[in-house]
């Protein structure tokens, strides 16, 4: 299995594509029970609320990614502590209608860059990478390579966060090997 | 280039294909056919070639039934023939074709009776030279991958390449079958907008490639079209030169599997040129008009010297022009219409060829190969002949008209109907994500066509489907058994069926249907055009997932540690989890009997981190979870736990685990390994669906956490030197309860509960930490002689203690009352789900299947699987062994759990055990075989 940080498959003059396993780094999943979408609910300090469209990515540290209805991914940096729930405050909502739920562990993430990201991607998943479907800022859970995983668009032209349970890392990094194989 | 067929080095020109390559180096005989071994050669030159299939290549990259006209020629091509022994050209199985009257459709069912298929299969297959399928694993790559456009183009010639030109921004992609775009137009010599066609496709193609948002992928072929408009693409030969590129070039995928999502599809397919059916028409030398130009004009390739066409349409004129004008000595044209259009009867005027209107072949000759032909005149009515004569030839090219290629159409639940005039099928009416254009739409510009099948001569020898050798009296003897739907005449002929899939067969078997049943051809419908469209490999449809990448593997957090300790790694659901750990020398019976004896004995420490948990957060979440157990979960105090049973809403076992308290607010569930996903979905479910106004948010949380558990009589001692912070006393902590502590200076979750029936904690840390907690735990215990264990170890001991072991104890029938549950769903007042079943009247019959013990005979063995008979039963079974050991301590008596009927009625009974033929008795006991106090578990 790779060291953290190390790269499944690197770039070399000609290659499209570079693939690293990334460093752990807090994620935590905030969920709401409000039937509604909660427009108000913001991080302490975030210019911003929080995205409500499934799919959206909002910029900062942590980023934040709708990933389903009243259902968020905080993700930070590596060396970023998880958020404690205290730092998060809702405008013109309970404040108790909320759970976070630290899931740094459980998550195994894979940085894709190259020019031939989209292509790699479409060897797992049957969703549409095409930059009009899955930009900047956007994200998608799917099945890939037949687990399930979230994938991030970083960047319109080439970069990927792609993550999945902590416990296919070893088989997902095998698989990366073997769908890389045409660019090294 | 140099290549082989049935090891005869030869050589070939680049660009040919293998059947171009052998008919320029005189090689007429490719293969016997499929039934009567009769000698066929090169029949077309594309993907509705049903003679010319070989084996490519040997070992374990070896590919049976290629079509040798798609084939391309690279240095070194091996191939061989798939049938005829001792040889292709000398063949004792020949004596079949004098069979031939005993031989009729569906002789296989009518005969190979007794004592059954499988006696014949292997000869019958053999004789049919099917080819071999390569034994070795392939060593070569395959991939799937999927592929979103706005429009996806179907066929890449003028048709194709039109409909590909679209608005900037519009995503399309066009795939093609050749190894060229532009398809006939780019080598028939014909003119676009007053310029070659060549110089038009070329800028068309740069266009497209110019292009953002055009994907042209040749070699492919979409060979399916599947629901909600998926389409299948096979792209092939990505890698002609040979598994690897010696010049470190990019290691391509062998074929790749394009998995298409189009908005709408545009079907420029083009038509497929259909035989004339005649007698001995499947000789080596016959071959159609358009292939014998396409060999012609493409690869400088005669499909003979002496050469007499046949037609009944316009198209063959060409070729015979073409040939001419190539030097080849061509006899003259029968065509069977009456009348010969002036333009087609002037241009061989020109070229002094002899025209013979209202004429076909009516029987061939030759020993092998084509010799010569008799041309039949043929009568006002065109019904009978007038008289006839012979012709000398080597070539025979035939044409009996065009149709569509529309498989596609079909597939997507497009109508076709069968065109009268061209003879042909057609479109019936438009499809909303479909639509042909060019060839496939259109009548082909041949003019009308006349005869297709000769109105004379002995019908077993006039072969509608070459490769199923399925003849004219084969469909007259599907007519006389009363087969009308020309759907079940071609499944008891096989005709269409091949490989081929009936390209060049399915409009003359609807034609000649048509003619026996009385009917017009129009109003018979037409066969169903199955996918795929062309042969794809196994390699392609698998993609990626064979050998380790078949199914994903899960690990757990320790699986480094595991992997470099001596344990030997099983796959328990999805997770590869350590069976036992073996010590050098030691057999697995005593690895497992080692593990099992440390537990009770000492203490031992098993990675649990694969058991599913589910946290749930909210005001509801007892609530919640208080509708989904049987057991009553209202009054559970924070920081205590309880074992509970889930069910369907049938009244069957779904799940098992225990629900948790962590704070009012906040609880956690596990769950049996394998169902963790199943359960969640479960629990969303009811959440999402059925009861939305609980407030309440459910993560699963299995991921996060590396479970260890230490269990044995010193578990309590090993976590003290483990370095854990709290009283682990059985009065501050007792069974089934949750206390949280750092372990080592990390945050960490104590749960005491037993699987084992020991006194037993499992320690939670994040999984990072997972190993460090490990070895910390294995460094405490190691004066308590602590051992680690494996899956197997704890199953052992579990069983001792009768728990059950949903899945293994369980089916999806079992209720729990059948496993001893019955009262705790009859004390709870609250509902929940699958309650209401439990009192179904088959829920509650006396003679159900319940969970015993058993013990067995000493120095016996008590299978699972085996099942089990009553005294004085005479049903043949009466219940089975779902789990079975040995005692670890004491004189190792065999024991197992069981489903028996009426089972807890029989305590003391003995049953027999009834097993692959062995028989052994057992007596029925109520578990648990071990501690039946509880006293260790309490401890």
């Amino acid at each position: 299995m790779l060291e953290r940080g190390t790269a499944a498959a690197t770039a070399g003059e000609r290659t499209a594509i570079s693939v690293m396993r990334m460093e752990r780094r807090s994620v935590m999943r905030l969920k709401t029970w409000d039937a509604r979408d909660p427009p108000g609910l913001r991080l302490a300090d975030a210019p911003a609320p929080l995205p409500v469209g499934v799919g959206m990515v909002a910029a900062g540290d942590p980023r934040v990614l709708c990933i389903g209805p009243g259902e968020w991914l905080l993700i930070g940096t590596p060396s970023g502590r998880p958020a404690p729930a205290g730092l998060l405050r809702l405008d013109g909502a309970k404040t108790e209608d909320w759970s976070l739920v630290d899931l740094s562990s459980g998550a195994c993430t894979f940085a894709i860059d190259g020019s031939a990201s989209r292509d790699l991607l479409s060897k797992g998943s049957g969703l549409d990478f095409h930059p009009a479907q899955l930009g900047t800022r956007r994200c998608a859970r799917t099945r890939f390579a037949q687990i399930e995983a979230l994938i991030e668009c970083l960047d319109d032209e080439r970069r990927f966060e792609l993550s999945v349970a902590r416990s296919y890392a070893a088989y997902l990094e095998s698989w990366l090997a073997n769908a890389t194989e045409e660019w090294r | 280039m140099r290549f082989r067929f049935d090891g005869v080095p030869l050589s070939g020109q680049a660009g040919d294909t293998l059947a171009a390559a052998l008919l320029a180096n005189g090689v007429r005989i490719l293969s016997r056919s499929f039934k009567f071994h009769r000698p066929r050669g090169v029949f077309s030159c594309g993907v509705e070639e049903p003679n010319a299939l070989v084996q490519l290549g040997s070992g374990a990259r070896a590919i049976p039934s290629a079509r040798a006209t798609i084939t391309r020629l690279h240095e070194g091509l091996e191939a061989f023939s798939q049938s005829g022994w001792p040889r292709l050209d000398w063949d004792l199985g020949r004596a079949a074709d004098w069979l031939l009257p005993f031989l009729a459709a569906g002789f296989y069912n009518k005969t190979f009776k007794w004592p059954g298929w499988r006696r014949y299969e292997g000869s019958v297959r053999r004789a049919a030279g099917l080819g071999r399928a390569p034994i070795d694993a392939d060593p070569d790559g395959y991939e799937v991958r999927n592929l979103h456009c706005d429009t996806l183009v179907v066929g890449g010639g003028i048709a194709g390449l039109q409909a590909a030109m679209l608005p900037p921004g519009e995503r399309v992609v066009l795939v093609e079958q050749d190894e060229q775009f532009g398809g006939c137009a780019a080598w028939d010599g014909s003119a676009i907008d007053g310029r070659p066609a060549s110089s038009w496709i070329g800028a068309a193609v740069a266009r497209l490639v110019g292009t953002a948002d055009v994907r042209l992928l040749l070699r492919s072929t979409a060979v399916g079209f599947y629901e909600q408009g998926v389409i299948a693409v096979h792209e092939r030969s990505l890698r002609p030169d040979g598994p690897e590129r010696a010049d470190g070039g990019p290691r391509l995928p062998r074929e790749r599997l394009w998995i298409v999502r189009a908005r709408r599809t545009v079907l420029a397919t083009g038509a497929i040129e259909q035989p004339l059916i005649f007698c001995n028409n499947d000789r080596p030398g016959v071959v159609l008009a358009a292939s014998a130009r396409q060999y012609l004009r493409r690869h400088g390739v005669a499909v003979g010297r002496r050469i007499v066409l046949a037609t009944n349409n316009d198209s063959a004129y060409a070729t015979a022009g073409d040939l001419h004008a190539a030097g080849l000595a061509v006899i003259g044209v029968a065509d069977s219409r009456p009348e010969v259009p002036g333009g087609c009867r002037a241009a061989m005027l020109e070229r002094s060829i002899a025209v013979w209107p209202g004429a076909m072949p009516v029987n061939t000759r030759g020993f092998g190969v084509l010799t010569g032909v008799r041309i039949g005149v043929l009568s006002r009515t065109g019904n009978t002949l007038q008289g006839g004569f012979d012709l000398a030839c080597d070539a025979l090219a035939v044409s009996g008209g065009w149709s569509g290629q529309l498989q596609l159409f079909s597939q997507a639940g497009g109508r076709l109907v069968y065109a009268d005039t061209s003879g042909a099928l057609r479109p019936e009416c438009e499809h909303p994500l479909v639509r042909p254009v060019g060839a496939a739409a259109d009548d082909p510009p041949a003019g009308a066509i006349g005869r297709r099948v000769a109105p004379v001569g002995d019908t077993r020898r006039q072969w509608v489907d070459l490769r199923n050798d399925v003849t004219v009296a084969d469909l007259e003897l599907a007519i006389r058994e009363n087969y009308t739907s020309v759907e079940h005449v071609k499944r008891l002929t096989t005709a269409g069926m091949s490989v081929d899939q009936g390209k060049t067969s399915q409009p003359a078997v609807i034609e000649i249907v048509a003619r026996l049943r009385g009917c017009e051809p129009s109003s018979l419908g037409h066969p169903t055009l199955r996918p795929p469209y062309t042969p794809v490999t196994m390699g392609a449809l698998a993609g990626a997932e064979r050998g380790p990448l078949y199914a994903p593997a899960r690990l757990s957090p320790l699986h480094e540690w595991h992997a470099s300790n001596g344990a030997e790694l099983e796959d328990y659901g999805p997770w590869r989890r350590p069976a036992h750990y073996a010590r050098p020398g030691e057999a697995r019976a005593d690895a497992l009997a080692r593990e099992t004896r440390a537990v009770r004995t000492r203490v031992g420490l098993f990675d649990a981190s694969p058991l599913g948990k589910i946290e749930l957060h909210g005001p509801d979440a007892r609530a919640f979870l208080d509708r989904l157990y049987i057991n009553d979960l209202s009054k559970l105090e924070p920081g205590r736990s309880r074992y509970g049973i889930m069910l369907r809403e049938t009244g069957s076992i779904l799940d098992d685990g225990t629900v948790t308290v962590l704070s009012p607010e906040h609880c956690l569930v596990t769950t049996t390994s394998a169902n963790a996903a199943r359960v969640h979905a479960w629990m969303e479910e009811w959440h999402q669906c059925e009861w939305p106004h609980l407030h309440l948010a459910i993560t699963p949380v299995t991921e996060q956490w590396a479970t260890i558990a230490v269990a044995g009589g010193p578990a309590r001692e090993v976590l003290r030197r483990a370095g854990l912070d709290i009283d682990l006393s059985s009065e501050a902590f007792p069974h089934l309860a949750v206390r949280t502590a750092m372990l080592r200076g990390r945050p960490a979750r104590i749960h005491r509960v037993s699987f084992t029936g020991e006194l037993s904690y499992e320690v939670n840390v994040p999984a990072e930490a997972g190993i460090e907690a490990w070895q910390a735990l294995l460094e405490a215990g190691e004066d308590a002689g602590i051992e680690p264990v494996g899956v197997e170890a704890l199953l052992r001991l579990r069983l001792e203690k009768g728990y059950l072991h949903v899945g293994t104890d369980t089916d999806a029938t079992t209720v729990p009352a059948d496993v001893g549950w019955g009262g705790v769903c009859e004390r709870k007042r609250a509902d929940f789900v699958g309650k209401r079943s439990l009192t179904l009247p088959e829920n509650i019959r006396a003679d159900r299947l319940q969970l015993v013990g058993l013990a067995g005979p000493d120095g016996g063995e008590l299978p699972i699987g085996g099942h089990l008979r009553l005294p004085g039963s005479e049903s043949p079974t009466d219940g089975w062994i779902t789990s079975a050991g040995r005692v670890t301590l004491g004189d190792g008596q065999p024991i197992a759990l069981a489903m028996l009927r009426g089972g807890r009625q029989h305590y003391g009974a003995r049953v027999s055990v009834h097993d692959l033929g062995r028989r052994t008795t057992a007596e029925v006991v109520r578990p648990p075989f071990f501690d039946v106090e509880g006293a260790r578990l309490h401890a």
